[in-house]
């Protein structure tokens, strides 16, 4: 059965059988399937002892089992609201040491009393961070080295500025031996000399004390207010963020039998999906813009970047004009996204194939596709389906030293050069990339003219220039065997060779050794960059950002920032930096990095603790609105098809992806990016963006619900309880109660399906979506009525009707039987069609 | 109150939706609007508005332009070149971006400051500070504090075709794509959004898809109501912010031309329509190609006439739609480029810029400041403006500064994002 199959019959026996809700669930302490409350105060009946079965069924639920008297010298475990239903537990000790304070929701009363989990915040985890363990210092000399060395950069209050990071909380600041490291290897950027062992000793000594004394507290208070998704939810939204698709049963099962430990098996499966990997590619494409090179931005946009000189088989598909088959078009744009999805492709290779992440910039290889190869001239390789032009193989370029990312043509060619920038504009976005260092961040106005061409060579002798320069320079002179258009061309094999007036090949302020390096200057970079710690940083700003939406916080600079701004921006750093170290201690590996993000309170909060400060929190959240992208293919994940024109039209452009209309036509109106001119995403949404959620949500509404209706029942997704005649009137014109209860039954599905929200029988979200549905069932009816059944009245509208196929078929004729659906007699089928245009507007469809 | 501003409280208050999401009662229109147009990739003032021909330096780096010098004409007050170099393929004659169409047409209009010094020769950061004044990173755009200023709650308050368009939050940009999805957009229940009412085909009966939008306005009332997470409030109300204008899309639908023309043209006819239809504030008009360090007369030249030809229809359309009064034009660049060519017969960057001003609150016909023979900036009186050594060196930020009071900028938001310079009467 495929992955929807089980989903959609969990979901029927969940919602056919249960027709409740529930979630993940906890007690005052958990043995053996139990959770066991000591004392609760039950109003008529006192000091009570409670035990609840836990089951599972879909996700947790609690079902009362045991109550009996106990004394009012227990201490007491939390409170009964007879009125909301709800019970509140201040602390419930699960059997692996975590302490939550859980409220319990009541659900049903009969046939059994039955709760659910409402929220379920961690006050206590298993595992602290040890104090960091500085060595006794005389302080007051380290501040005094301090000031010189650091406070230029970092601030006075290490509060940091444009050109650095605040050493508040900052990436290497969970130990102080990682810190010293980090001081001793790379401070102060570009001149780790000039601050040796005892120097590096002193200072991080020193801002362990002064920044970072107190940053596990405030941590810890901080996260501690925020309340998390239960594990079933948290795995539908990983499910739909990293694959655009519903969880599976098995995986709820795995969920339902290990908790937390499950749900971080679920996630790491999905990160074997190729949805999964093309996700990937989408997150890392917004910082890289290689896509500026896909076919969609022009036919040949890749391949006309490169050498016919160094590749005379580029274009290996033409046979020329006069002999082009059919398929050449197709054939020309698949080996041009080989080339161009290269850069993009290395990183799901080095992901897939649990290699240090490292490696996407020490690769000593490219990746090709069968057709890509073709055009490099390389063979040999052993692809597992020659003819796939998507299958990505690793490959080797004769003579040329590979240095993963960094010399890939596509993105050589993305951010060019000239002989005037000498590769600075490259080595800014090598530091902005994979450094998080943002060269070009510079605060205040420069005294005089920025361009100085009376200095002879300004860049080293002017100190306003040299500043930035002495860092940048060294790495742009390590690109200098890489001509403007990204071909392979050593300098000193060139009639120029390299600038002299440029700083010596090095980074971070170590040259370059000559010796084995000349001609493969980028390969001795990228290990340098692969052992810098502000690597690991930068791949989780860009996984922060493609998880969440945005950037991690930066330290608040302004004089102004207030006390509940600090204090976030130290408790996300802290958990980001546990996170990061995470990734570093296995081997690199970005799954790993994917996964404790979503474990996170900042991927899983669902809620702020009344008493917490909001201000603090504002930035605590996984929601985000879905890129056209995502959204694209979770609308056809759901539907079965994609947003395009009526499907009776849609056999027309079945395989085109430029058919989609949140691929096209809405593409960048609904904040998309075409990695060319417009590269930032938009994440609030304009008029322009809210019409068009209105738009989609009535044209899917149109073309979904008579679709689904018309097909046969085992195929569908959205009705399955309900059919054309399940109408709420029977035929005296009184209400059905059977069909009402049908109706209500689809509805809570719907909720459900489409929203991940699952909803109580008794819910008032339920009933209003009832409402709405008998409202327009009865003004329909009216409708019909008042234009005396006229034909136009009861047929649907022509563009939600069904007269064709996928394949294009005529319904009117199929072996003798007219299978069109084409007339709405009573109104069911367009008072659907509004419950759908309802849902598919909603928030929750709309955002992550 | 501007949108964040405005969210915050909304996500504060326990009064949940404030605005009616159908749009039945709006803020006063707006009265004033703003386009920047960016040239994006950084200009060669020397080349029309700041010309200094083929004369050799004397420090034997050759001559600062390639056309005569004595091809230096002017209308009215404006300086410019009469032809192109005698080795570039020049525009054509009857194209409203010649130099000796556009500046006899436009020079009444017209005001051209020179020498502006934007002391980078970044293209990120030139382009920050000349957009927003200031260099640091963070400020957000001339364009998003007017929109922010006036009405932030408007569809489309702020058009952005690209360019530097950071809003810090203050507003939503938005992006235009082709003049049709104008129709799709404005009437959202019609299968034939571009037929007359009656064949538009809806989907829904008119008083059935009022009883799906009260749901869902009701709906996204509870969803603000029943939220914990900050997150989600604010983002619940950004999401009835950008209903909460659909309404009007049907306005600018009926005042855009017939067939919306491609390039800048098609942004300056649709954000003309937009501000005649009461949506927008202010509007970023992008074109790139600008970075011209190889080949620079030919291909700056063919950029150059794209460049006036657009700003051509801009003031046309404004005109067409008697706004010109309530309309100011601002046209810039990251920086300059270099007052001599490089080996490969482009300019490099150069951080002494120009700008040009028209339209409402604009007095035309005036070069304010300038450059030496190699295009160093020269330094003004503050007060008269005229050129005197040992004044004022011109940058963004004194534009800046004069354009927000122009604008009447929000006084908080003005504080908030200060700057630090002198006030100088430069537009009027």
């Amino acid at each position: 059965m495929s992955r929807f199959g089980h989903f959609k019959t969990f979901l029927l026996v969940f919602c056919a059988t249960s027709f409740s809700h529930s979630t993940l669930a906890n007690g005052a302490f958990i043995d053996d399937g139990f959770l066991l409350v000591p004392r609760i105060d039950i109003d008529g009946y006192g000091p009570m002892e409670l035990g609840f079965r836990i089951v599972f069924n879909g996700e947790y639920r609690l079902i009362l089992e045991q109550a009996q008297d106990t004394s009012a010298s227990v201490a007491n475990s939390g409170v009964w609201d007879s009125e909301a239903g709800s019970i509140s537990i201040d602390e419930v000790r699960l059997e692996s040491g975590e302490i939550y304070a859980v409220e319990l929701l009541q659900l049903q009363t009969e046939p059994q009393i039955l709760f659910g989990v409402a929220a379920a915040v961690l006050i206590q985890g298993q595992q602290s961070n040890p104090a960091p363990q500085s060595p006794p210092q005389n302080l007051a000399s380290a501040s005094q080295l301090f000031l010189q060395q650091c406070s230029s950069c970092h601030g006075a209050d290490g509060e940091g500025s444009a050109v650095a990071p605040a050493l508040i909380a900052c990436a290497s600041c969970g130990s102080y031996e990682s810190l010293l490291l980090e001081i001793r290897d790379t401070m102060p950027l570009g001149q780790p000399a000039s601050c040796d062992e005892s120097c590096a000793v002193e200072l991080a000594a020193y801002i362990q004390a002064a920044f970072n004394g107190s940053n596990e507290t405030v941590s810890n208070q901080t996260v501690g207010f925020i309340e998390l998704l239960g594990n079933g939810e948290t795995l539908r939204k990983a499910s739909e963020q990293l694959l655009s698709r519903l969880p599976t049963l098995e995986e709820f099962q795995l969920v339902a039998a290990n908790g937390q430990a499950g749900l971080a098996s679920a996630i790491d499966s999905m990160m074997e999906e190729k949805a999964f990997h093309d996700r990937l590619q989408e997150i890392f494409n917004d910082y890289l813009l290689t896509d500026k090179y896909h076919s969609r931005n022009g036919s040949e946009a890749a391949i006309g970047l490169l050498s016919n000189d160094d590749f005379p088989q580029r274009r290996w598909f033409d046979p020329g004009k006069d002999n082009r088959g059919d398929d050449y078009n197709v054939v020309r744009a698949q080996t041009n996204d080989g080339v161009a999805r290269e850069p993009l492709a290395l990183i799901s290779h080095v992901v897939a194939n649990d290699l240090p992440f490292t490696e996407i910039l020490t690769a000593d290889y490219m990746m090709m596709t069968p057709y890509s190869a073709r055009s490099y001239g390389v063979s040999g390789i052993a692809f597992d389906n020659p003819n796939d032009p998507e299958e990505f193989k690793p490959g080797r370029l004769a003579d040329i030293p590979h240095a993963g990312i960094l010399t890939s043509p596509m993105f050589l060619n993305r951010y060019p050069t000239t002989s005037t920038n000498r590769n600075r504009g490259r080595a800014r976005v090598v530091f902005d990339l994979f450094l998080d260092t943002d060269i070009l961040a510079i605060e205040g106005v420069r005294p005089g003219n920025a361009v100085d061409i009376t200095t002879p060579i300004p860049t080293i002798n002017n100190p306003q220039c040299s500043k930035c320069h002495s860092v940048l320079d060294p790495v742009a002179s390590i690109f200098q065997n890489w001509d403007s258009r990204g071909r392979y061309r050593p300098s000193r094999l060139s009639k120029y060779g390299w600038y002299i007036d440029m700083e010596p090949r090095g980074f971070n302020g170590e040259v370059m050794p000559l010796a084995g390096n000349v001609d493969s200057s980028v390969q001795w970079l990228a290990g340098r960059m692969a052992a810098d710690p502000k690597f690991p940083r930068a791949i989780t700003r860009i996984m922060v950002n493609g998880l969440t939406g945005k950037e991690p916080l930066m330290a608040p600079i302004s004089a102004d920032a207030g006390e509940s701004e600090l204090s976030a921006y130290v408790a996300e750093r802290t958990v980001l930096n546990e996170i990061q170290e995470r990734f570093v201690a296995d081997n690199y590996n970005l799954k790993t990095l994917v996964r404790e993000i979503m474990l996170s309170p900042y991927w899983r909060a669902s809620a702020i603790g009344a008493a917490a400060n909001a201000q603090s929190f504002t930035n605590v959240g996984a929601s985000y609105l879905l890129s056209p992208e995502q959204l694209d293919r979770k609308v056809e994940a759901l539907l079965g098809f994609d947003w395009r024109n009526s499907l009776d039209q849609y056999y027309k452009e079945r395989d085109s992806y430029w058919a989609s209309k949140l691929g096209r036509t809405f593409h960048q109106i609904y904040g998309g990016i075409d990695s060319d001119s417009i590269t930032t995403r938009l994440r609030s949404p304009n008029g322009m963006m809210g019409a068009m959620q209105l738009r989609m949500a009535n044209e899917l509404a149109c073309y979904a619900v008579p679709h689904d209706f018309w097909l046969p029942a085992s195929e569908r997704r959205l009705f399955l309880f309900v059919d054309t005649d399940t109408n709420p009137y029977n035929e005296e014109g009184l209400l059905d109660q059977s069909a009402l209860g049908l109706i209500r039954q689809n509805i809570q599905f719907l909720h459900e399906y489409l929203l991940g929200e699952a909803l109580t029988p008794g819910s008032p979200e339920l009933q209003h979506t009832f409402d709405l549905f008998m409202n327009v069932l009865n003004r329909g009816r009216q409708y019909i009525l008042s234009n005396s059944g006229e034909w136009w009245a009861i047929r649907l509208p022509d563009s939600c009707d069904r007269t064709r196929d996928f394949q294009g078929n005529d319904l009117k004729d199929v072996n003798g039987a007219d299978l069109r659906l084409l007339y709405d007699k009573q109104f069911v089928i367009r008072a659907w069609m509004a419950v759908l245009a309802y849902l598919l507007a909603d928030y929750k469809f709309l955002y992550s | 109150m501007y949108r964040r501003q405005f969210l915050s409280y909304l996500a504060k208050s326990s009064l949940g939706l404030l605005v009616p999401v159908s749009g039945a009662v709006r803020a006063a229109e707006p009265e004033r609007f703003w386009v920047m147009v960016n040239a994006g990739g950084g200009w060669d003032p020397t080349y029309f508005i700041d010309p200094k021909g083929d004369r050799n330096r004397l420090d034997g780096r050759g001559p600062v332009n390639n056309y005569s010098v004595n091809a230096i004409t002017s209308a009215g007050n404006i300086a410019f070149p009469s032809s192109y170099p005698p080795s570039i393929d020049p525009p054509d004659a009857n194209s409203p971006g010649h130099f000796a169409n556009f500046f006899p047409k436009h020079a009444e209009h017209l005001l051209v400051v020179n020498g502006i010094d934007t002391q980078t020769n970044n293209h990120d950061a030139g382009s920050r500070f000349v957009w927003s004044g200031k260099i640091e990173a963070g400020y957000p755009s001339f364009a998003a504090l007017a929109a922010a200023t006036s009405a932030p709650m408007e569809a489309l308050a702020y058009i952005s075709n690209g360019g530097y368009d950071n809003t810090a939050s203050l507003v939503a940009p938005a992006r235009i794509g082709d003049g049709d999805v104008f129709q799709l957009l404005a009437y959202p229940n019609a299968a034939r959004p571009w037929e007359t009412e009656e064949r538009r085909s809806p989907y829904f009966p008119d008083s059935i898809y009022g009883e799906i939008e009260r749901a869902r306005n009701e709906r996204l009332q509870r969803q603000i109501g029943n939220s914990r997470l900050p997150l989600q409030q604010t983002q619940l109300n950004e999401l009835v912010m950008a209903r909460t204008g659909d309404n009007n899309l049907n306005r600018l639908v009926a005042l855009l031309p017939d067939n919306v023309s491609s390039g800048l043209e098609g942004q300056a006819e649709v954000a003309v329509a937009a501000f005649a239809s009461g949506i927008a504030v202010s509007a970023n008009l992008h074109m790139g190609g600008f970075d011209t360090h190889g080949n620079h007369d030919q291909n700056h030249a063919n950029r150059l006439t794209q460049l006036l030809s657009g700003i051509d229809r801009l003031w046309d359309e404004i005109q067409r739609s008697g706004l010109q009064d309530r309309v100011t034009v601002v046209v810039g660049s990251d920086f300059g480029r270099t007052p001599f060519y490089n080996d490969g017969r482009g300019k490099d960057h150069w951080n002494v810029t120009s700008i040009m001003a028209m339209g409402a609150g604009v007095r035309g016909n005036r070069v304010v400041g300038g450059t030496d023979d190699h295009v160093e900036a020269l330094t003004v009186n503050p007060q008269t403006l005229l050129l005197e050594p040992g004044g004022v060196t011109l940058t963004p930020e004194h534009v800046h500064v004069a354009l927000r009071r122009m604008a009447g900028i929000d006084s908080q938001l003005d504080a908030r994002f200060g700057i630090d310079a002198g006030a100088l009467n430069l537009f009027a």
